[in-house]
Parts: C-alpha cells; structure tokens; sequence
C-alpha cells in the first residue's frame, strides 16, 4: 500500500511528511477493502452516462427545424463552391 | 447602528463557546442591511450565515483551509444573488471540514466547532457552522453545501431542518468545487416553513451553470392529500445496526405517517453500507482533478522549491490538510492507470445501478423514509484516528447524493443523552414540492418539527 500511496502523492503533486503515511495509509486500506465487498452485489453493465450526454440526449429528441426551407438550404450549399471556384 | 450593535454582542456571547464563524461582516452589516431594505423581498431584512465555500463579494472565502486563508471572494455565486435581491442580507461566513471534507467540522484548518446543544459534541459536518449557529439562534437560516450529506448530516445531529435539493436544482456557481457531480447548495433553518422559504429564493435554472436547468419552485399551499400518497420505508431496518434511539424514532415517523392515512410499504434496498465506499471512489477522484487548480502560483499559500515542480508539491503539501491530502490522494489511486477499470469505473457502474433501482422505487412511491444518520452526534474527537467509522456515519446520506434526488432531514425527537435525531425524507427528481407539502401536512396536524416536545 505504501508504494501506491507514494506514487499517487507524485502524481498528485503532494509532498508527504513521513509521519502522515500511517493515517492515510489506514484509510486506503479502510476503503478499498470495503469497496471490494461489492463484489458480490449484481453491478449494472450499462456504462453510466455523463451530466452533458444525457442532455444531448433530450436535445436530440427535438429534430433540428431550421427557419428556412431545405430547398432554400441546398441552394444555398450549391451556390457555396461556385463562388469558391 | 445600534440594533446591529446589540445584534452582533448577542452573536459574540455565543461564538464564544460556539465557534460557528470564521468571519463576521460587522463592517458591512449597514450597507448590507440598508441595501436589503430597499429590496423589499420575500428575506427582507434576514441575516444568514453562509458556508466558506460560497462567494459572497467582498467577503473571505478560504473553504477552512490554509490554501485559502487570506482569499476573498470578487464576485457573489448566483444563490447571493438571488438571496439579496430578496431583501436577505449575509452576516458573517461560517466554519466547515476543509474544503467540505469530513462530517464534524473538526477538519477545519482554523477551528474547532461545538453542537450548541451540547459543547462536548460535534455539530456534524461538512456544513457543521452553518448548522451551529441556526440551532444556536444565531441567525435564523443559513446555506450549507451538500455532497454527500454535508447538510443533512450537521441538520441532524444539531437538531434543525437542511434541504439537499435534487442536482441541477439550485446553482453551483460562485460554489468552490469539490465533487462536481454531487455538490448541491441548500438551505438550513429551524423550521420546514424557513427552509422552504430559502429554497423557493435560490431554486431555478441558471445560465452561469449548465448543469443547473431546475424548474423555479413556488412555496407549496395546497393541502397534501395522505390518502393518496405512497411512502416507501426500509425493510429490516433492525438489522442495519442504528442506534436504538434512532431506530424508536423511525418507526415513530413511519407510524406518523400511517396514522395520517399514507399508503406505507416496506422496500428492499440495496444495502447502504456499501454506497459509501462507493461514494468516497467516486468524489474522491473528483476532488483530485478540482483540487489540482490549488498549486501555490495561482491561488493560495506558496511554499519553497528548486523547481516549480517542487514548489508546487511543498505548496500543496504546506496549504492541505490531513483529510484533503487523504482524499486527494485516494482520488488520485483511483484513477491511475491499472485502478481506473478495477476500482473507478466499476463504482461508476454500481452508481448507475442505484441510480436505475431508485428510478423503480420511484415508480411506484412519492417518499421514501430514512435515518438521516445511523447515530446522534458523537463526541469530538472520538473519531480523530479512525477515518472509516467517520466515513460510515455517511451511510444513509450518500444514496440521495448518489443518485441526484432531492432529501430534506427534519429533527425528530431525542436520544437517552438528549441529543438531536434526524429523519430524512426522499421523493424522485425535482419533487421537493411532494417533500415539503407531506412534512407540512404533519406539521399541519401534529406540530412544527423542532419544535415538538418528544423524547423517543
């Protein structure tokens, strides 16, 4: 547990006191071990979504109505390389 | 003047022994009452307390910790904004764990804070001042912040009523971030009504935060019909290991609620115990990457270095304390690479099913009761060296803070020693409406909570 718990302080960019380790080490310890009880608890295997995706999502359901007609929008797409050309 | 005067010496008298502040804005105080007057709102003229972690302008906001200490706020988070343009106004900023980490507010880098109903306790914590000092009459309504039980938790134990509101409801901006898919901002007073009152100035969407896009919440007037609702208790909650007190009162609150006609049904429940390693995974890996903006250049107390690298570790190492550095560096575990599969995304999975159960137990229920805490306050310093028995004190508080949904924790009777217990009640997404017109409709019936006269 030491060794993970040196290179998490280097990577967290803290610099420990030696007298520190044994009371965060404690709780390392305290919680992986109770973290991997839930094992034996039936997880989901659908993959959580973030905050933003979901809200996508319910943008999504909306379909896209711009203001003008599509006809109007492809014209307008057309008219694009001839004026690049 | 002199009102503000005698106002601030009553809020001494007690701070004294309370310790519930870290500053007060005496200063302030007459600008800010004449400014509050003008408005003429719904909290015109209140004082409130607000956690260290919330921006007030002009005000200091260290969130209890040395990193922070001689920082002040430039701008006012959207709920002071809303607050004072209902007429509220912001007497002083209240102590909490460092950076909202910890639940007895022993973890502050400044002080210690006592449960004014008995000194040799703690007030609970995160948001242990703000809770103090409303169940000490020092004002009469405070914001606390809640991750994951940081408002309810201190509501409890100290004896008074805080509202975790259901995430995206009020907005986190000009809130210093410690888990961002859990923090919520809430109220905390001595009555329902109180609560309510705040919570219906501070709720709604906000631009400035995306994920905020609640609906607005308008003050519930109309009766609650009990014949009607659905509350879902926790089966063989004996053997959950509670504290007799707080297991007398539960049954005692379910009761209430049977007498006034609710339909009450017993619900299994995935097993709480084991939602709290998973909620300390999970905000601990958020607080590493929201915490690494603290690195001494921009923010903070600098420390000494060769190189910035260093300058940087001895600044963070100087400006954390014990239980940040612990978290932080757990968070951090988590997420590097051989854990993030093993131990981070399987609790993000665990997350997701709890999230899906509560969804059912919503389907078919408008409440669902629970301990706020498995004990009444402890003593200080009785978990100084054990970090595991304070993180499960989280255990009936995390759930909600999981999944996102809205709990109020309402005080509810006594134990043998005289101490506080709390009684939370939850409803799905965005119906705190639901929560506060059912707690009302007891209150309407059996008396104002807090202020009922019942030992358990």
């Amino acid at each position: 547990m030491r060794e993970q718990l040196t290179r998490a302080a280097k990577l967290a960019r803290i610099a420990l006191r030696e007298e520190e380790i044994p009371a965060i080490e404690q709780a390392f310890e305290g919680l992986i071990g109770h973290f991997e009880r839930i094992g034996s608890v039936e997880v989901s295997e659908e993959h959580p979504r973030s905050i933003l995706a979901l809200r996508e999502d319910e943008l999504r359901e909306q379909p896209y109505q711009p203001e003008w007609e599509e006809r109007e929008t492809k014209k307008k797409a057309l008219v694009i390389p001839r004026v690049m050309d | 003047m002199e009102v503000i005067e005698r106002l601030f010496s009553e809020i001494m008298k007690k701070e004294r022994s309370i310790g519930a502040f870290l500053s007060l804005d005496i200063e302030g105080a007459l600008k800010q009452i004449e400014e509050a007057e003008r408005c003429g709102g719904a909290l015109s003229g209140i004082p409130l307390g607000i956690k260290d972690n919330i921006a007030v302008k002009g005000q200091p906001l260290t969130c209890a910790s040395k990193m922070l200490m001689s920082h002040k706020a430039s701008y006012d988070a959207t709920v002071i904004e809303r607050l004072r343009k209902s007429g509220a106004w912001f007497i002083g900023k209240t102590n909490m764990d460092e950076f909202a980490m910890g639940g007895s507010t022993e973890n502050s880098a400044f002080q210690n804070t006592r449960n004014p109903v008995d000194l040799d306790y703690v007030p609970g914590g995160s948001s242990g001042g703000s809770a103090a000092a409303v169940a000490a009459g020092m004002v009469p309504g405070a914001l606390g912040s809640d991750t994951g039980g940081s408002i309810r938790q201190p509501a409890a134990y100290c004896g008074i009523v805080g509202l975790k509101p259901t995430y995206g409801r009020v907005s986190r901006y000009g809130l210093v971030a410690f888990a961002s898919s859990f923090d919520q901002i809430g109220p905390m007073t001595q009555t329902v009504e109180e609560c309510e009152q705040i919570f219906s100035v501070i709720a709604g969407a906000d631009e400035k935060d995306p994920t905020c896009d609640g609906a607005y919440y308008q003050i519930q007037k109309q009766k609650m019909d009990f014949s009607t609702l659905r509350v879902g208790v926790v089966s063989e909650i004996e053997k959950m290991g509670i504290a007799p007190s707080v297991l007398a009162a539960y049954q005692k609150l379910v009761e209430e609620f049977r007498e006034v006609g609710a339909i009450v049904e017993e619900v299994d429940f995935l097993l709480p115990s084991e939602a709290v390693s998973v909620y300390y995974v999970l905000s601990s890996a958020e607080a590493s990457s929201n915490l690494g903006r603290f690195d001494g250049i921009r923010y903070g107390i600098k420390g000494e270095g060769a190189s910035v690298e260093e300058e940087m570790r001895a600044s963070r190492a100087a400006g954390f304390g014990l239980e940040v550095k612990r978290r932080v560096l757990f968070g951090t575990h988590v997420l590097s690479a051989g854990y993030q599969d093993q131990v981070y995304k399987k609790a993000q999975r665990y997350r997701a099913t709890l999230k899906n159960r509560m969804k059912e137990l919503f389907s078919s229920h408008d409440l669902f009761l629970m301990p706020t805490t498995p004990t009444p306050a402890f003593r200080l310093g009785e978990h100084s060296d054990d970090p595991m028995g304070m993180y499960l004190e989280d255990a009936f508080t995390v759930p909600a803070s999981l999944t996102g949904i809205p709990a109020l924790s309402i005080p509810y009777g006594k134990s043998e020693l005289g101490l506080p217990i709390g009684m939370q009640i939850m409803a799905a997404h965005g119906q705190e409406e639901t929560i506060f017109q059912a707690v009302k409709g007891l209150e309407s019936k059996n008396g104002i909570f807090g202020r009922r006269d019942q030992d358990v």
